[in-house]
């Protein structure tokens, strides 16, 4: 019963809304990427068009499609300039809730129609624009926060536990791929060559990576980063909890030890360097696009204060 | 107010979790393991093994594999069976099986016209000379679908991979009047490791899944 009080006073606490705002910019801004770089690849047709009509694949469609006439141009051309503008209408933060849900029922009718040239990040994308529907992520830095208060940031408390559910998600993802990593080349006893192995895998490539053999040793540290980084990644909810309540000795120590802040750079690193070296869509902007929830919206303000008072003033 | 709202975050946090949790999925697909990829995995954990003193051979160490996943699989599929239309209609679905084990026998795409007079290469996956189409079939999405077809499982008659081969003879008889033909095949080798690249070795293997596509039918 105390558990469960506790958990009731932890799923109505508040907070401002900046984190949450942000993770909400930058969620837009992947949803443009997503379908931005297939509309710039000239693939749209060819993935998302049946074979009928221009198309690689005989497509069964999806409800959404289906009901507008099927997965025909028309239709796939609409539904992804659609998609855009939802995205759009994230960043700049208009039509709050149903914005997200709009966007997420759009996007998935699109990159749902052809299952086998998708990849985790259309999951990921649909599991944060979900979170984006049910927390409040307009409530500042938005166009929703101009028309209701006439300025672009509100002080409008929003739910503490909505931030909780973005890490959580972050959290999961990396704990899950990093408990699933059971090949003898992820794990200790083995010889740490995953990533080696990886990277010579031409499926992904975005230049030849022959040039990794000269610095086997480096792809091993990495290797080694990585897997106890991903198996380790529940240690950072943790953190992001120590952080808002440090109590007790361990929160204490995690928060003096600044693992929340390792957790982040060693992400933030190990996504750009995927980034550089591999193809992998836009699965590592997307990850990073849930970071802000990993800190207190206190934590931006008082950023956003001394950037301001670094700002030289004016003569 | 509050509790209701206690109770479906504990629920979508217990949804979640459940569905993450790792599970053979797909893996279940027994034919798949037959793969060397997978095949060099269980050999090398049975070596393992046997280095702690638990000998398994690795057809014995795939049975009682097979066995653990199946049974999990059955426990995690029961616990999160109520939560489907959630997972299904709020896109709340887990699958985070990245990258999980390196594939040591990577499929190279090759696709090659010709017009009377012997093969020429079209679309070499990553070549930078053979780059026919190679904004469209380089695009992310693209290459996720390629690397499947790579796999026998998607090369059956009429399946994905034959899709594409007939969406590429349409756009060659297109760009190329002249052809007669196209082929596609994957150059399927084994990843070289890194000595054998410092020596100056090229990998060798072999050619899989041709098909040819007459390209007058599409004129």
């Amino acid at each position: 019963m105390r558990l469960y009080r506790r958990w009731v006073e932890a799923t109505s606490a508040t907070e401002a809304g900046t984190s949450l705002a942000l993770f909400r910019i930058a969620l837009g801004l992947c949803v443009l990427w997503t379908l931005g770089s297939v509309v710039g690849s000239d693939t749209v047709d060819l993935l998302w068009v049946d074979s009928a009509h221009g198309g690689m694949k005989r497509l069964s469609g999806t409800w959404l499609v289906d009901a507008l006439g099927g997965p025909v141009p028309s239709v796939v051309h609409g539904l992804v300039a659609a998609g855009m503008v939802c995205g759009l209408a994230l960043v700049v933060g208009i039509g709050g809730r149903l914005t997200a849900l709009l966007t997420l029922v759009v996007v998935r009718a699109v990159t749902g129609l052809n299952t086998e040239a998708a990849g985790s990040y259309d999951l990921l994308l649909a599991n944060a624009l979900w979170l984006a529907v049910l927390g409040d992520t307009t409530a500042t830095l938005s166009v929703d926060a101009r028309l209701r208060t006439g300025r672009w940031t509100s002080a409008r408390p929003v739910g503490m536990w909505a931030r909780y559910l973005v890490a959580f998600q972050l959290v999961v993802m990396y704990a899950s791929t990093g408990w699933q990593k059971l090949s003898a080349y992820w794990t200790p006893g083995g010889d740490f060559s995953a990533l080696y192995w990886i990277l010579q895998q031409p499926g992904w490539q975005r230049i030849d990576m022959t040039w990794t053999a000269w610095v086997f040793p480096v792809t091993q540290l990495a290797t080694a980063v990585t897997w106890v980084w991903e198996v380790t990644a529940p240690v950072l909810l943790l953190a992001v909890w120590a952080h808002d309540a440090p109590e007790g000795r361990i929160r204490r120590a995690l928060v003096r030890w600044r693992v929340r802040d390792v957790y982040v750079v060693v992400g933030l690193v190990l996504h750009v360097s995927l980034l550089v070296l591999m193809n992998v869509g836009p699965f590592g902007p997307l990850s990073m696009a849930l970071y802000p929830a990993l800190y207190a919206p206190d934590a931006f303000h008082r950023g956003f204060r001394r950037m301001v008072a670094r700002r030289p003033s004016g003569a | 107010m509050q509790h209701l709202r206690a109770v479906l975050l504990a629920l979508h946090v217990f949804a979640v979790t459940a569905m993450a949790l790792p599970s053979a999925g797909s893996g279940l697909d027994r034919a798949a393991w037959s793969n060397p990829t997978v095949q060099e995995e269980f050999a090398a954990w049975s070596g393992r093994l046997a280095s702690v003193g638990i000998p398994m051979d690795p057809a014995r160490l795939q049975d009682v594999a097979y066995g653990f996943a199946v049974g999990w699989h059955r426990v995690q599929s029961a616990a999160i069976a109520p939560f489907g239309p959630y997972y299904r209609l709020c896109g709340t679905a887990q699958s985070w099986r990245m990258f999980v084990a390196p594939h040591r026998h990577p499929a190279l795409l090759h696709v090659d016209i010709d017009r009377g007079d012997g093969w020429e290469p079209l679309y070499v996956a990553r070549s930078s000379t053979a780059t026919w189409r190679r904004r469209q079939l380089d695009q992310d999405r693209m290459r996720s679908a390629i690397f499947r077809y790579g796999w026998k499982a998607w090369q059956g008659r009429g399946g994905s991979y034959e899709q594409l081969g007939v969406w590429l003879a349409k756009q060659a008889a297109h760009d190329f009047p002249d052809a007669i033909r196209l082929r596609t095949r994957f150059f399927v080798y084994r990843t070289l490791p890194p000595d054998a690249i410092r020596a100056g070795r090229a990998p060798e293997g072999e050619w899989e899944a041709e098909r040819l596509h007459r390209l007058a039918a599409f004129r």
